[in-house]
């Protein structure tokens, strides 16, 4: 660029700075010639709302174009959840769209034994691949519904999975469909569902600038959410006395600049939230008006043991794990005394002057406590229990609903959310928190969709669950797989079994998969046929955060080459397979997706914003039943008070640049409600309509959850069981997996990226420096690890980037060449079934 | 040339000293400083993304830096999505 241009561009990139940091240096921002018009005054130049693609932070970014091309980008200062802030990895949101092995031609396998072998797939044309898949799922689909399945995930945006589900559970009706998002999120939404009876957190990331106290729960945000860290970091700069408390299994960079941390022993986090309640009922310090005003109590299955075998689901023990008996609040505290801070730290490891400090904050009716985990509480074999442990201290102490004090569950991917959870692209789901086995909740979905009544009553009984399709999958009960934006050939736990390397089940190679991809991952070196799809930016779309907040993408530029838009791909999967087949005497393809698209010009009726406005405006409904006279009737008399999570018209996401639901329409303007079931003015993001409309006001804390059985949540007690599996003389480590700063999960698209590959080039085992000497281990050596489940090989390091106790070791799974998940089990938490990554045993040697 | 802009957070007993190192560093310039909040923000101009980002991420190791925060990025002189983009840089 020539000087003058760079003059400008500096000076725009200065006060764009200035502005984002607002106080003092926002003011000199005036001062800095450019600002945002920098980028429209070339003339040339467009730019486009859009949110990150990494994590679930789910940040708003402007994209900038030119002949195009993606020339820039800028923290968008509208977006309330990052206000202008970014984290670095903002840098590659444009390269990453352009790494030198794009796919960009429909790939064929013909010889399904070159897969695994990195060879043996064909370019083919679109045409050719597309009749061969939609041949193959018709196929299966006529023969055997039970053998097909989709895998999608918590990165396919909003509008694409709901068509999926739609095309998968009225098209085919078919259940098996589950999203990536199981493997990440389920423990935390079958938590909230049990306790509040709908899923997603009440708070947002505005507690994070109100809280006095964080506890993090075996989360390494430092480096998983890195700007929902920094506002947590600036918050703590910013008061007098706010404390971080980081509860961990394993040292971390969270731990580094926390104030206080506590290791506990795997899997007895359990037992510490529990020794919590007790304490403070114990010591008559919880908060007896919230309790008498908002709570109700039970018991629920115990002894739950642990799917080891592929029936536990059907089980006695399996089969009646959801059970629960409504008990007092006196037979609550009566099961609760058994976790006194001696045994909880007997249990954990962790002091009991340690355990008492935590209990104080808690027990002090004027600290403001946010509660914040992820993977470490979600992937646990009690996983859904340990998120009713957190829910339980907040709802007992008090702490739940103003602004700094919450339980709030993070998220891992840009839209688990928006996607997974809200649309619903679960086995057992339909949009909007619906439930495929409950009657009332398929009439409903009926109606929206002009489905005849009893129509979906086919599909009454959930399908299989990610792990039961694997399972399956690999004993050779599954003939046809797709799966969408995710690796599951790297991710999945269990992979000696899944990839057919145990000797024993082999079902991937008699399984036809249809990929849907951007680069080639491990996944596609499986993969029957790979369709090439556009990636980000390359169409519309949107992602729903873990706030709550709906952020759309617009599209930019053009995907490259032959790489197509996923929806285009479904739809003309989808009007082959249903070729034929009719709905209420209607042509089912068109009855279905009519109203997008031309079956007789075979194409999309519109362009990419009038097609996801339609698609939305569809789905829209579920949250706003009085769109549609029969959903409003059903709504009505079955009280399913779908209001409860209120979409707006699609256009106020664009000119609002994101809304967190329930979005609220007062006075003609469509305002967020930040704060759920928290009573206070709409317009500074409090429930009020919500609670005008279902609640009660004046309750304790001035909040009301409308939506619970009788408006209580419920307080379950859930005991302490220990994880799956135990250290023991054979297998004496505990193996811990996750994510690092620089490569977001399996890195199929980060490893694309020079610098972020040189920054972090290879997966290492984080050892204690102890543990590795007593094995003869030092840094750089080459260790080999083995479970009972399988073996990888992989360099020791003992630099304390992940600083582990002794006895437990710690490998991130994002490089291909380093396939942790080989070892991993694929035990999940029975309620949830999400599998537990983060305790299997191992034993470790010197490779 | 890449151009961007940053927000470097810092404990605010070490925001001056963090705001001198930054400035002493290649490519990177600093622009205000408010040591109440722990923020200084800087420019940095360097030969690529790649090199930009790896500036970026060499603030990680500076005493009482907590976070550093993306604003801008411009790499309209990298041409992305150019033919040649697409078969490797």
């Amino acid at each position: 660029m020539d000087v003058t241009r760079r003059d400008f561009v500096k000076a725009t990139a200065i006060a764009a700075a200035l502005a984002a940091a607002g106080g003092s240096l926002a003011t000199l921002s005036g001062c800095a010639q450019g600002g945002q018009s920098a980028q429209t005054t070339t003339g040339e130049s467009q730019i486009h709302t859009a949110v990150c693609r990494f994590c679930g932070c789910g940040c708003g970014v402007l994209v900038e174009t030119r002949d195009g091309k993606v020339v820039s980008v800028t923290g968008d200062p509208d977006n309330q959840s990052n206000r202008g802030l970014n984290c670095i990895k903002g840098y590659y949101l444009g390269k990453i769209l352009y790494g030198p092995d794009r796919l960009t031609k429909p790939l064929i396998r013909d010889d399904a034994g070159t897969k695994g072998t990195g060879s043996g797939l064909r370019e083919a044309e679109w045409e050719e691949a597309l009749d061969l898949v939609a041949s193959k799922l018709k196929e299966t689909w006529k023969a055997d519904k039970s053998r097909l399945a989709f895998w999608g995930s918590g990165q396919q945006p909003i509008t694409e999975g709901y068509l999926t589900a739609k095309f998968w559970k009225a098209g085919l009706l078919s259940n098996n469909i589950d999203p990536n998002a199981r493997m990440c999120m389920a423990s935390a939404v079958v938590g909230f569902m049990n306790v509040f009876q709908t899923d997603e957190p009440a708070g947002c990331y505005e507690d994070l600038d109100n809280a006095d106290v964080f506890i993090t729960w075996g989360a390494n945000m430092a480096e998983a959410h890195p700007m929902l860290y920094s506002r947590l970091t600036a918050h703590k700069l910013s008061g007098d006395n706010v404390r971080h408390y980081d509860l961990t299994a394993c040292k971390t960079r969270t731990s580094a600049s926390a104030d206080k941390v506590l290791i506990f022993k795997p899997g007895t986090d359990l037992a510490i939230a529990n020794a919590i309640a007790n304490y403070l009922i114990q010591n008559d310090k919880y908060d007896h008006q919230f309790v008498a005003d908002h709570l109700q109590f039970k018991t629920g299955s115990e002894n739950i043991g642990n799917a080891y075998e592929d029936g536990y689901d059907q089980s006695e023990q399996g089969s009646t794990v959801d059970a629960t008996t409504p008990c007092s609040f006196e037979e609550y505290a009566e099961r609760l005394s058994e976790y006194t801070m001696e045994y909880a730290s007997e249990l954990s490891g962790v002091s009991v002057e340690d355990l008492t400090e935590l209990a104080g904050l808690f027990a002090d009716p004027d600290l403001r406590i946010m509660s914040l985990w992820t993977m470490g509480v979600n992937q646990h074999n009690r996983g859904t229990w340990m998120n009713h442990n957190i829910h339980n201290l907040h709802l007992i102490s008090g702490k739940y609903g103003k602004p700094g004090s919450t339980a709030f569950s993070l998220t891992g991917q840009p839209s688990a959310c928006g996607t997974a959870r809200e649309v619903g692209t679960f086995s057992h789901r339909l949009p909007a928190d619906l439930l495929v086995a409950n009657e009332d909740h398929r009439r409903f979905t009926e109606a929206i969709w002009d489905l005849p009544e009893g129509y979906l009553d086919a599909i009454a009984k959930p399908g299989f669950h990610t792990i039961k399709l694997f399972r399956e999958m690999s004993n050779g009960n599954i003939d046809f797989l797709w799966s969408a934006h995710n690796n599951w050939a790297q991710s999945l736990p269990n992979l000696t079994r899944f990839l057919g390397m145990d000797g024993e089940h082999e079902g991937i190679y008699n399984t036809f998969i249809a990929v849907n991809e951007v680069y080639p991952t491990v996944t596609t070196d499986y993969a029957d046929v790979v369709f090439p799809v556009a990636m980000w930016v390359e169409r519309e779309g949107q992602f729903g955060n873990a706030e709550r907040r709906t952020s759309v993408f617009e599209k930019a530029v053009d995907p490259p080459g032959d790489a197509k838009w996923d929806v285009w791909v479904l739809m003309q999967v989808a009007r082959r397979v249903l070729e034929g087949e009719t709905i209420n005497g209607e042509d089912a393809f068109t009855h279905l997706f009519g109203f997008i698209w031309d079956a007789q010009a075979d194409g999309f009726i519109g362009d990419d914003r009038e097609i996801n406005r339609a698609i939305w405006e569809e789905y829209r409904i579920f949250s706003n039943p009085q769109l549609k006279e029969s959903a409003a009737a059903i709504n009505e008399e079955k009280k399913l008070k779908m209001e409860a999570k209120q979409l707006a018209p699609y256009d106020e996401y664009l000119t609002q640049h994101g809304l967190c639901w329930p979005v609220r329409e007062v006075d003609g303007k469509w305002m967020s409600t930040k704060w759920r079931f928290a009573n206070g003015d709409q317009a500074e993001g409090f429930d009020e309509v919500g609670i005008a409309q279902y609640g009660t006001q004046g309750l304790a804390g001035d909040v009301s959850w409308y939506k619970s059985t009788d408006q209580k949540p419920s307080v379950v007690f859930r005991p302490y069981e220990p994880p799956a599996e135990e250290p023991d003389e054979e297998f004496p480590f505990w193996f811990c997996t996750g994510r690092l700063l620089e490569h977001w999960h399996t890195g199929s698209m980060t490893r694309e990226v020079e610098e972020l590959n040189r920054a972090l080039p290879e997966a290492l085992l984080y050892m204690n420096g102890e543990d590795a000497a007593g094995l003869g281990l030092a840094d750089g050596d080459m260790a080999r690890v083995t479970s009972r489940h399988g073996t990888f090989d992989i360099k020791v390091s003992t630099s304390g980037r992940v600083d582990p106790p002794a006895g437990l070791v710690f490998a991130p799974f994002f490089a291909r060449e380093t396939m942790v998940n080989l070892a991993v089990h694929d035990y999940y938490c029975p309620l949830s079934k999400e599998t537990d990554y983060k305790k299997t045993c191992v034993a470790i040697t010197k490779a | 040339m890449t151009i961007s802009s940053l927000i470097v957070e810092t404990l605010p007993q070490h925001t001056s000293a963090v705001a001198c190192e930054l400035a002493s560093r290649e490519g990177v310039e600093v622009h205000g400083v408010d040591e109440t909040a722990g923020k200084v923000v800087v420019t940095i101009e360097a030969p690529g993304i790649d090199a930009s980002h790896a500036t970026a991420s060499g603030f990680v190791g500076i005493e009482g830096v907590l976070g550093i925060d993306l604003v801008y990025a411009n790499f309209e002189d990298e041409n992305l999505g150019d033919a040649g983009a697409l078969g490797g840089e």
